[in-house]
């Protein structure tokens, strides 16, 4: 640490006058975090938590934000001997962010699949994990019978029987509509972020 | 911890213990998985070493043909793989798609394309049961060495990186066992070194993505 005594200057930038989104200045910090400097290690975190909390809440549920965040930290943690100097450090980060984001949302979506063999009702009121805008922006790329019977579970909150009976169709019928919905949503989301 | 703290109070925690990390160096990596290939081919040859002479004395074209396919494959898919441990590199499903291709019709193009004389002649099924067991034990050496790059890695897809350990190790597996094996018919390769491509990769799907460790 001796030698570096303003690391929040180290391109000549206040950290009042860098944006939250850039994170141009953390690759010479994240070098120094990787050979054991706490103070450099705890600016990149610090830096990457803001960042995490503005990507994250255009994206997910305002509840989950926290959680993803800290899954993200933990992530970058364990990750951190992955950074290479010689790129910088911004892709590497979203890259890893992004990552535990959608494997957040795959988990949640599976683990929501086998809550409806179990029963006929929907869980929550919205996609614990997925924001609203999110939700609606994909709902317009997956065809309008999957699209309406979505709708109508992760938005509006009705249980599975109530639209079998709204739209007609039968129990298993709706289950289908919206576990093949949410594949193609996923893989809407996964291809939009490769 | 999780459930404790905030995210200040986790920042604070991750950076108490936080130790200084050697950084992951991939040119290192590719070369400790040559030098155990080169092991493990000049140990073959050593073994094996007449019957591959025999082999490409009798047919030259066709066993070069063969050993260029599977040497192929080998190199593609696990140049695909260390590209795939950085977690920036994006989607590379169709140069997967590409280089396999590629492959396939390189094989078919040069690989006896004869199916005259009967399909047990042309399968082989006994020949072709110990080809297939043999190329699927002659993979793991790669298969383990690239798991636990894997491991010390960030691969953002686990799937895809999975599913090109198990071709490249399956393909370096073949690669071993044909340098010694006199089958050279397409509908043999497809079916008995295929299958063998086919486990390794099956076998990195369902077992790989577990250890991606993140």
């Amino acid at each position: 640490m001796t030698g570096t005594p303003h690391l929040r200057v180290i391109d000549g930038k206040k950290p009042s006058s860098r944006p939250v989104t850039d994170l141009s200045h953390l690759g010479p910090l994240m070098v120094k975090a990787q050979e054991g400097d706490k103070r450099a290690y705890n600016e990149v975190l610090t830096a990457c938590d803001a960042w995490l909390r503005v990507f994250l809440a255009r994206r997910v549920a305002p509840e989950s934000v926290e959680d993803i965040a800290q899954e993200a930290l933990m992530a970058l943690h364990r990750k951190r001997h992955t950074y290479d100097p010689e790129k910088p450090f911004a892709p590497w980060f979203v890259a890893i962010a992004r990552y535990k984001w959608l494997d957040r949302l795959r988990k949640h979506y599976r683990a929501e699949e086998v809550e409806y063999e179990d029963q006929a009702s929907v869980s929550g009121h919205e996609s614990a994990v997925m924001s609203k805008i999110v939700l609606e922006r994909l709902l317009a790329h997956i065809p309008d019978n999957q699209a309406q019977a979505i709708r109508l579970a992760k938005i509006d909150g009705y249980a599975l029987d109530e639209i079998a009976q709204m739209t007609g169709q039968s129990l298993s019928s709706v289950k289908v509509r919206i576990h093949r919905g949410m594949k193609r949503m996923m893989k809407k989301l996964e291809e939009a972020h490769a | 911890m999780r459930e404790t703290t905030d995210s200040m109070s986790l920042i604070d925690s991750l950076t108490e213990s936080m130790a200084p990390v050697t950084r992951r160096k991939p040119r290192r990596e590719m070369l400790i998985l040559g030098g155990i290939l080169f092991l493990q081919l000049a140990g073959t040859l050593a073994l094996i070493g007449t019957n591959t002479a025999a082999v490409f004395t009798h047919n030259l074209s066709m066993a070069a043909a063969k050993a260029v396919f599977f040497a192929g494959l080998t190199l593609g898919f696990a140049a695909l793989a260390f590209r795939s441990f950085d977690p920036t590199t994006p989607r590379q499903r169709n140069i997967a798609y590409g280089v396999g291709g590629l492959m396939v019709l390189f094989a078919i193009a040069f690989l006896d394309r004869n199916f005259g004389g009967g399909a047990v002649n042309i399968l082989a099924p006994s020949s072709g049961l110990r080809c297939l067991v043999s190329s699927v034990s002659f993979s793991l050496p790669m298969f383990i060495a690239l798991t636990f790059f894997m491991r010390g890695a960030a691969p953002t897809q686990p799937n895809a990186t999975a599913a090109f350990i198990g071709v490249a190790a399956g393909s370096w597996g073949a690669f071993i066992y044909g340098l010694q094996c006199p089958f050279m018919n397409i509908g043999f390769v497809a079916l008995w070194y295929g299958g063998a491509i086919a486990l390794t990769t099956l076998a990195a799907a369902v077992i790989l993505p577990r250890f991606a460790r993140w």
